[in-house]
């Protein structure tokens, strides 16, 4: 199964990879419990740096797309069909639009909804 | 003096071999490629004009021909050296290695040729798409396990006969023997992890072609492993059971055997009609 990137295309490198394996793993080329290739091998092959390619892999770890077993390597997640067919970011503007909307209609300005979030924010990151 | 006659005729065999037999069939697949695949279909394959192809294959045979004269030379010398000598006498033992050595420059040369064109391939590349394989490159996807672990229990066992014939001391010519050996498999560690883990050469180098040449490269490598172990063994026994008249054959038969494995294992692994040429085609853009 092959994946391919375009290094100019203005979508990032590293979403384009969690795109390309997601659509592999939906278009059933491979299938949970495959093996992946190790993300010096994917750089490599892809002329990427190994950064791009950590990243990619650990977003798809964090959405159990794939799983990492150590030394064994790293392989598609048994949930990863549903996963990958999960919208995360619409999920999440959906969570956010849902939360402002109830914001404002208790009186909640603008500026005071930013300062919250960026308080919010700011606590997790602590 | 038989001895003497298998040495010729098997000299002789590694001169053809070498210098004249692969030489031929690989200029033979340089004429198929440039007659099957010329540069108005297949601009990606020539960065460099097929003058310069053409020029580079002249020199390749040029020099193939001049060791061709050499090592029939060096036989003739041989037989007149040799003929003043009877027994089990070591004669320009070292000659077939060092002959064998020579031989192998032009491959060499041709590697690094190859190399060169690989880097103005890269160079030319305007493509911005690459593609990779999901599937990941392990060892055992291209060697058999059984192949390794011989190899590795041959290398053992090397180190172990050569203990057990010079009574358990270590000698000056074990560590020798067995430093070579760590710099021989080191390499071949190194290589191996670039090949299944490193950048491709060839930019435009097709996913199945690749798997082959990787498959070729592993299997060539565990198969020089084996044969230098059994060499060396070979080598330590020689001495120690005083057969040397016998060195000068094993020499020989070594470096013919290095090259069957190597230089033909990649003639017949990575013939050109098995290689996906129309990666090299002007209107791919999938590289």
């Amino acid at each position: 199964m092959e994946i391919t990137i375009d290094i100019e295309d203005p979508m990032p490198l590293f979403t384009q990879v969690v795109e390309q394996i997601k659509s592999a793993i939906i278009n059933n080329k491979i299938r949970p419990g495959d093996s992946l290739p190790s993300i010096r091998q994917l750089a490599n092959d892809l002329e990427l740096n190994s950064k791009t390619v950590a990243k990619a892999y650990k977003l798809l770890e964090r959405d159990l797309v794939i799983q990492s077993k150590g030394y064994r390597g790293t392989f598609v997640h048994p949930e990863a069909l549903v996963n990958s067919k999960m919208d995360l970011n619409s999920e999440v503007l959906a969570q956010l639009n849902s939360a402002i909307s109830a914001c404002r209609t208790a009186g909640v300005t603008d500026s005071e909804l930013r300062i919250a979030f960026s308080s919010a924010m700011n606590v997790k990151n602590n | 003096m038989s001895i003497n006659i298998l040495f010729y005729a098997l000299f002789l065999s590694q001169i053809i071999l070498i210098s004249y037999y692969y030489p031929k069939q690989i200029i033979k697949r340089v004429d198929g490629v440039l007659k099957n695949f010329p540069p108005e279909s297949y601009p990606k394959l020539y960065p460099v004009p097929v003058e310069k192809v053409i020029a580079s294959k002249t020199s390749y045979k040029l020099l193939n021909n001049i060791i061709i004269v050499i090592g029939l030379v060096l036989l003739t010398i041989h037989v007149y050296i040799s003929a003043d000598y009877v027994g089990n006498k070591k004669v320009a033992e070292g000659l077939p290695l060092m002959f064998g050595m020579v031989q192998f420059i032009p491959f060499m040369l041709l590697e690094v040729s190859g190399c060169r064109q690989f880097k103005l391939m890269r160079k030319a590349n305007k493509s911005t798409s690459r593609t990779a394989d999901l599937t990941p490159r392990h060892l055992f996807n291209y060697v058999s396990p059984l192949s390794v672990v011989l190899a590795v229990v041959l290398l053992l066992a090397f180190v172990s006969f050569d203990l057990y014939i010079n009574n358990f001391t270590i000698t000056s010519d074990l560590i020798i023997k067995v430093l070579t050996l760590c710099l021989v498999h080191a390499l071949f560690i190194g290589l191996a992890i670039w090949h299944l883990t490193g950048k491709r050469l060839d930019p435009h180098q097709s996913i199945e072609d690749r798997s082959n040449q990787t498959e070729f490269s592993l299997q060539s490598m565990v198969s020089v492993s084996i044969f230098l172990s059994l060499f060396l063994m070979a080598n330590s026994a020689v001495d120690v059971y005083q057969l040397y008249s016998l060195e000068i054959i094993i020499n020989t038969l070594y470096f013919q055997v290095i090259a069957f494995f190597s230089i033909g294992g990649m003639l017949k692994k990575t013939h050109i009609d098995k290689i996906n040429f129309d990666v090299y085609k002007a209107d791919n853009s999938t590289t």
